[in-house]
Parts: structure tokens; sequence; C-alpha cells
């Protein structure tokens, strides 16, 4: 009987350990998306004084001038007429911008789904003067950038979450 | 589930964004491709917009598509054709495109301007690889890194006399490697963080090194009649060079305040 005594013991032990378990916090990041309808982003162009460089993306050097992408938000405007003197004189509001290419008196700009046009004939009042709608839908959409009810992805809102994990398998606690 | 699909998205889209920024120094065709226009703007070599005479020509990932802008104010839409994967920038040169993909680098003809024709694919290891072309070659950056795959960092020029065999004449190795530009015997590689450098490529089994700005930060370039335009995360940059005795001198700045 003691013998019997002494194994139920032993195995006690073993099924406890067994049940060893941890409880621990967890931290994590989401980025969920944000969306802008189309028709929003096209009535937000705009033409402005000019603003900070802060992103810079694609370039277009024309007679004297330099537009410089401000990537998804816009086109710089440089004057470089002077290249010992270069003046940023100007932005234009384009959201979802980040290419660009110009030709005589035209400046041919992407906003996410659309493809539009600028007239650049008088660089102080840059004007948009047409508009092909959807041009890049099928990249948008095929990025899953972009819902037909919901619009486009404009950015994504950064949450830290923290969770509290309880009754965790120790062994796989920070996996 | 839909959460963790936005954090792949970011992922995708930051490869995008960084082949934006791994942005265009290439020259534009103004100055090289037959029967453009002097009026038309020059890009960068990440450009993903050009155009040749009446035509503005876009990428995406996977699509390039034609415009006939004959009549500037009203850009007509013509044709899709599909690319491949990974399609990152175009260089227009001499009546045909060289489209900068992960995989390679692929040439269309223009003989119809609607409806570029494939001709040909050099194909590379994995990479962001913006591409100029002068004469009989080609230069390609390969950059590699999370947001490229792949591992190197090199300068290839490319054979391309024959332009439906492309053919691998020389790799440099480089360190960061991201926009290019080329003029006559200069050649300006932006190495992104790691500065800017500007060989001599009068011989190309032995191009030189110049200069090597490596206090700034540059990702693409546009060299025009002599004034070598810089974009980096820390200024609009612009230097005056000469090729023929090869000299490189800094004008003037704008400063980026990058966020």
């Amino acid at each position: 009987m003691k013998n019997t005594n002494y194994i139920f013991f032993f195995f006690s032990i073993l099924l406890f350990s067994c049940q060893d378990t941890c409880d621990y916090y967890r931290s994590y990041t989401v980025y969920d998306p944000i969306y802008a309808s189309m028709e929003s982003i096209r009535d937000s162009v705009s033409f402005t004084s000019s603003r900070e460089i802060n992103n810079p993306g694609k370039l277009n050097y024309n007679g004297g001038y330099l537009f410089i992408s401000e990537t998804k938000k816009g086109i710089h405007i440089i004057d470089n007429r002077n290249v010992t003197n270069p003046i940023n004189i100007g932005f234009i509001t384009l959201p979802g911008n980040y290419d660009l290419a110009t030709k005589g008196d035209y400046l041919y700009a992407d906003s996410y789904l659309d493809l539009v046009v600028f007239d650049i004939s008088d660089i102080n009042s840059i004007t948009e003067v047409n508009r092909l709608k959807n041009n890049f839908d099928n990249y948008y959409l095929g990025q899953g950038l972009y819902d037909e009810d919901q619009g486009v992805i404009v950015g994504y809102k950064e949450e830290l979450k923290e969770e509290y994990i309880e009754n965790h398998d120790c062994g796989l606690a920070y996996d | 589930m839909r959460k963790y699909i936005s954090i792949l998205l970011i992922v995708l889209v930051s490869c995008e964004s960084s082949s934006d920024l791994g942005l265009s120094g290439i020259r534009g065709e103004t100055s090289f491709s037959a029967g453009s226009d002097s009026n038309t703007g020059i890009g960068g070599s990440m450009a993903r917009f050009t155009i040749v005479d009446d035509y503005l020509y876009t990428i995406d990932s996977w699509t390039l598509k034609s415009y006939d802008i004959t009549d500037q104010l009203n850009p007509v839409y013509k044709e899709d054709v599909n690319l491949g994967w990974g399609i990152e920038t175009i260089f227009p040169y001499n009546g045909n495109l060289f489209i900068g993909a992960q995989s390679g680098m692929h040439i269309y003809n223009l003989d119809n301007k609607e409806s570029p024709e494939w001709v040909s694919t050099y194909e590379h290891m994995t990479s962001c690889d913006p591409v100029v072309v002068q004469g009989d070659y080609a230069f390609v950056t390969l950059r590699g890194g999370t947001e490229c795959q792949g591992f190197n960092n090199q300068l290839d020029i490319i054979d391309i006399s024959d332009l439906v065999r492309p053919e691998l004449f020389k790799t440099y190795s480089m360190i960061n490697p991201h926009g290019l530009g080329v003029d006559d015997n200069c050649l300006f590689i932006t190495e992104g963080e790691y500065g800017l450098k500007m060989f001599d490529i009068s011989n190309l089994e032995n191009i030189e090194l110049i200069k090597h700005f490596e206090d700034i930060s540059s990702i693409d370039v546009i060299p025009f009649n002599d004034i070598l335009m810089v974009i980096g995360s820390d200024g609009f940059h612009q230097y005056n060079y000469d090729c023929e005795i090869g000299e490189i001198e800094y004008i003037s700045t704008i400063p980026i305040n990058s966020l």
C-alpha cells in the first residue's frame, strides 16, 4: 500500500507539470485602411502657393521648369531657369499622384484611378483641363486598394493592440 | 483576416512606392529618340509615364497603356499591353521602349505606336532595376533588399546592338543603386543614402569612378545640357558636369524636409 501511494504521488507531479500554463501580454500593430471616395478626391484638386518638399517621387523637366511629385499628395513646381537659384513656386494638390509627363503646355499625371490633364501654359496659374476617369482601376482593384463602394485606400490607421493571454502553453508563449 | 490582408497590402505598396522612390534617372527621349518633339519633358530613370511623339505611355505593375495625345487636351485611350509581372520603369529610346521589371528588361518596338510589340527580354536575378539606354548599350542597375527581393547590387551593361538578342556585356558592383542617367561619356548612379557617383564610361570594359559625393542622399537623376538634377531624401541638388574633361561641380540645393 505504501508503494501505491508513492506511485500516485509520482503521477500527480507528472499531471501537474502537464497542466503548467503561462499568462502573458501580447502586443501587435493593426493597420486599418482609410478609404476616400473618388468624388471627394476629384474635388480636392487645386493649385496653391509652394509648400515644403517632404517625400519626393518622380521628376519631369521641361523648359526650365521642374515638376516633382510629392508621393501620393501632388506635384511641386520648381522654377529652375536659373540653376544657381531654383525657386519652389507652387504646388498642385493631386491625391494619389505617383507619375507624371509633360509636353508643351500640358502636364499628364495620375491621381489614383484617374489620368488628369493640366494646362501649364501659365505656370503661375495651373488648371485641370481634362480627366480620364477610372483609367487605372484595374491596377487598384488588383492590388486590393480600391473598393467600388468604399473608394480607394488613401492611408492606414495604425493601432497598437495589447491583449492578455491566459493559460497559454508556455512553450508557445512567444511564438 | 482583413487586418492581415491590410498588412500584406502595405508590404506590397511599399515595394511599389520604393520603386517609385526607387524613382527614374534617365535621360528622357527628348535628346535621344528619333522624331520626338523638343517640347517633350524629360523624366528620370524611375519614370512610369513617358511621351514619345504623339503618344503617352503609362505602366503599372503589369500593364502598358497607350494614349493618343495628338489633341493634347484630349488624350484618347488606345490599348492595354500585358507586360508580365513586377514592371517598374519605362525608358523610350530610338523607336523602342525599354521596360525595367523585377525579372529583367523588356524591349518593345513602337512601329505601331498604338500597340507596342514585344521584341525581347533580357532576364536577370529578381531585383529593382531602372534602365537607361545610349547607343548600343542599356545600363541597368539591380538593387536587392527586402522591398526588391534579391540580393545583388550592381550595374549591368547590356549590349543591345541586336535588339532581338540583348546580351550581358559587363557587370560592375554597386552599393545600393537606385536611379541612373547617362549622357555621352558620363554615367550617373544614385546610391540612395550612400550618395551619388559619376563614372567616365568612354571605355565600357573599364568604367572609371570620377567622383563619389558620399554626403548626399540620391534616388534619381536627370542629366540635361551639362546640368545634373538630383533628387534625394535630403534635397534637390544640382551640379554642373563636363563629360569631356570628367568634372562635376556643385551648384545649388532646395532642401527637403523628409518626414
